[in-house]
């Protein structure tokens, strides 16, 4: 049944990266490509040989898919099993993806890696600030922090009306968690190379590719759970598919922030919503 | 009538080559334009050809210098004017010219041609189509 | 029996993964000479090259095409044959323009070489100097066909011949390729 559930997360996340890319394209007035295109490029790619540099590197694909497996697991969508995180946990585990791909450079001799991870672990310490003041904030006012108990806890109303102003910061540390304009100084295509993903190819380019389907698919599921009170798998969807519209439509629509810039914004904007959040709901 | 571009000429001897570009330089041509080599293969000598400019009133001065074909040899103007550095560079290994203090050094790495190993390809006396059929091969249609 | 149901299969699974691969090709336009300018109106807005499924990508780990368009001096072939084999098999490499056919427009000058042919195993060649953006979606729908056919591209010429193909690299640069 867990099976089950990453095979469906594993489609879901690729009809929403297909989604995105033609919705983005969209925007731009070109038709982009077809929506099943992620699928195809996940098969070609696994069906390629492989250069490999080292133990190392491979250790950094599997830390990444493993990572974020798990935190696909402990999402709470209705008729799947799913394990009971607590947000900080959720927060803890979801730093291991990340590090996986950055661990993943440790090996690669080329300075493209090395810039590119040295600003996806600065990018972390930007985000980091809202999603914990956010914790900090379920802890204090409600007194519990499990996903599933904040999944109930919203029956008579979402916390996104209940509270836009957590959840409004929480939007903006998500689109950077996500990597998406303005915060994808990570990868920035056509300033560093891919970023750290610069020399994996043929299989291990098709493992990162599903590590991108799963985090999108946890990133857009969490803030469903968290804020737009989570229920079954279809409403779930349904909610996923809305927020997710509108983080491409955002993020078609923006330059790219500098990378000390983008730190700073990030401590600066969300953490303040969050805390007049505090000042409101406290008065 | 129009502004036209005008160059004003003047022949120079090798040995005096440093003394009159140092000379136009402090009387207001202090612009370095171009310097390029023609090369008179049936009369057998090198025209090493130096552009000034003027910039306060406009005028152009062309400097030329005759040199022998086989040992040609110049002293390098690079510490009056830093732009002849990379065109000196360039027609030393086009042209085989060889320049006297040089700032870059003596033995000098080729900037355009990487591991040339044949004559220097500017002259008119390289003949270019057969160099190239004989290197990359002969042009088949078929 | 059971080995001509495995084998239907097989062949049933084979055809797939040949479609999907000739579905989405990762191009690494290496833009070598002019015809570099005729890529940019391709890959955007106006004659959009991603609705077939083709995207460029960064780095040649991660590409499958190495398109080569135009002119090639003896500095960037180097450069370019150490692209080609960083890249993961399978891989195929499109010539752009007259100048990889014959040399082209400069089939007489002492720095560019003449036929591409030699040094690195070519699967198509797009004819023009440089060729329109209809041009070459129409070459990519040959490259898409021969992918989805199955047939094995140059890579694997490149491996059975490569002592050809290095003595004609060798004889431009010595020992240094």
């Amino acid at each position: 049944m867990s099976v089950l559930y990453l095979l469906y997360a594993f489609v879901v996340g690729a009809f929403l990266v297909g989604f995105g890319m033609k919705i983005s394209a969209r925007v731009k007035r070109k038709y982009g490509p077809p929506v099943y295109q992620p699928l195809m490029d996940v098969i070609k790619l696994l069906s390629k040989r492989s250069i490999s540099h080292g133990l190392v590197q491979d250790l950094g694909v599997w830390m990444a898919l493993a990572g974020s497996a798990l935190l696909v697991l402990a999402i709470p969508v209705s008729p799947f099993p799913f394990i009971n995180l607590d947000l900080i946990a959720f927060v803890y585990v979801s730093a291991i993806a990340s590090l996986g791909v950055a661990l993943g450079t440790a090996q690669v001799a080329n300075p493209y890696a090395s810039i590119g991870m040295a600003r996806a672990l600065m990018l972390m310490l930007g985000y980091e600030v809202p999603v914990l003041l956010t914790v900090v904030f379920f802890y204090f006012s409600l007194g519990t922090a499990t996903l599933a108990d904040l999944a109930t806890l919203q029956k008579e109303g979402w916390f996104l009306f209940k509270y836009p102003l957590l959840s409004a910061g929480y939007y903006l540390a998500l689109l950077a968690e996500m990597g998406k304009p303005p915060f994808d100084v990570v990868t920035a295509p056509s300033e560093i190379a891919s970023g750290p993903m610069v020399e994996y190819g043929g299989k291990y380019l098709g493992f990162l590719v599903i590590y991108a389907f799963f985090h999108t698919f946890v990133s857009t599921a969490l803030f469903a759970v968290l804020f737009l009170g989570g229920g079954t798998w279809w409403e779930v969807l349904l909610k996923q598919l809305v927020l997710y519209f509108s983080v491409v439509v955002v993020a078609s629509s923006f330059p790219r922030f500098v990378s000390e810039k983008a730190v700073v914004y990030q401590w600066i904007v969300p953490s303040l919503f969050v805390i007049l959040n505090f000042v409101v709901v406290a008065s | 009538m129009k502004e036209q571009v005008r160059f004003y000429e003047k022949k120079v001897r090798i040995e005096d080559l440093y003394e009159t570009i140092r000379e136009f330089k402090v009387r207001g041509f202090s612009y370095f334009l171009f310097m390029t080599c023609v090369d008179w293969y049936p009369r057998n000598y090198f025209e090493v050809v130096y552009a000034l400019r003027n910039l306060k009133t406009g005028e152009n001065v062309k400097l030329r210098v005759k040199l022998p074909r086989e040992n040609a040899v110049l002293p390098s103007v690079a510490e009056e004017f830093p732009l002849a550095l990379y065109q000196e560079r360039e027609l030393a290994e086009m042209f085989g010219i060889r320049f006297m203090n040089h700032p870059d050094g003596d033995k000098l790495e080729n900037v355009i041609l990487e591991d040339w190993k044949y004559d220097p390809p500017m002259r008119r006396d390289f003949d270019t189509a057969e160099f190239a059929s004989h290197l990359f091969g002969e042009r088949k249609y078929d | 029996m059971k080995a001509g149901v495995l084998s239907k299969i097989g062949d049933i699974l084979g055809d797939f993964i040949n479609w999907a691969r000739s579905n989405s090709i990762f191009v690494l336009h290496y833009c070598t000479g002019c015809g570099a300018v005729e890529i940019s109106p391709t890959l955007t807005s106006r004659y959009d090259m991603t609705r077939f499924g083709i995207q460029p990508v960064a780095t040649p780990r991660q590409a499958d095409v190495l398109l080569i368009t135009g002119y090639l001096s003896l500095k960037t072939l180097k450069r370019v044959i150490w692209a080609y084999e960083q890249m993961s098999a399978p891989k195929y490499v499109v010539g752009f323009g007259s100048c990889t056919i014959n040399g082209g427009h400069y089939w007489d000058s002492y720095a560019t070489i003449n036929l591409l042919d030699l040094y690195l195993p070519v699967d198509l060649y797009i004819a023009g100097c440089m060729p329109r953006p209809e041009a070459i979606i129409e070459g990519f729908e040959v490259l898409k066909k021969k992918i989805k056919s199955g047939e094995p591209g140059g890579w694997i010429d490149y491996e059975r011949r490569k002592d050809w193909y290095k003595a004609n690299q060798r004889r431009l640069f010595g020992d240094k390729i």
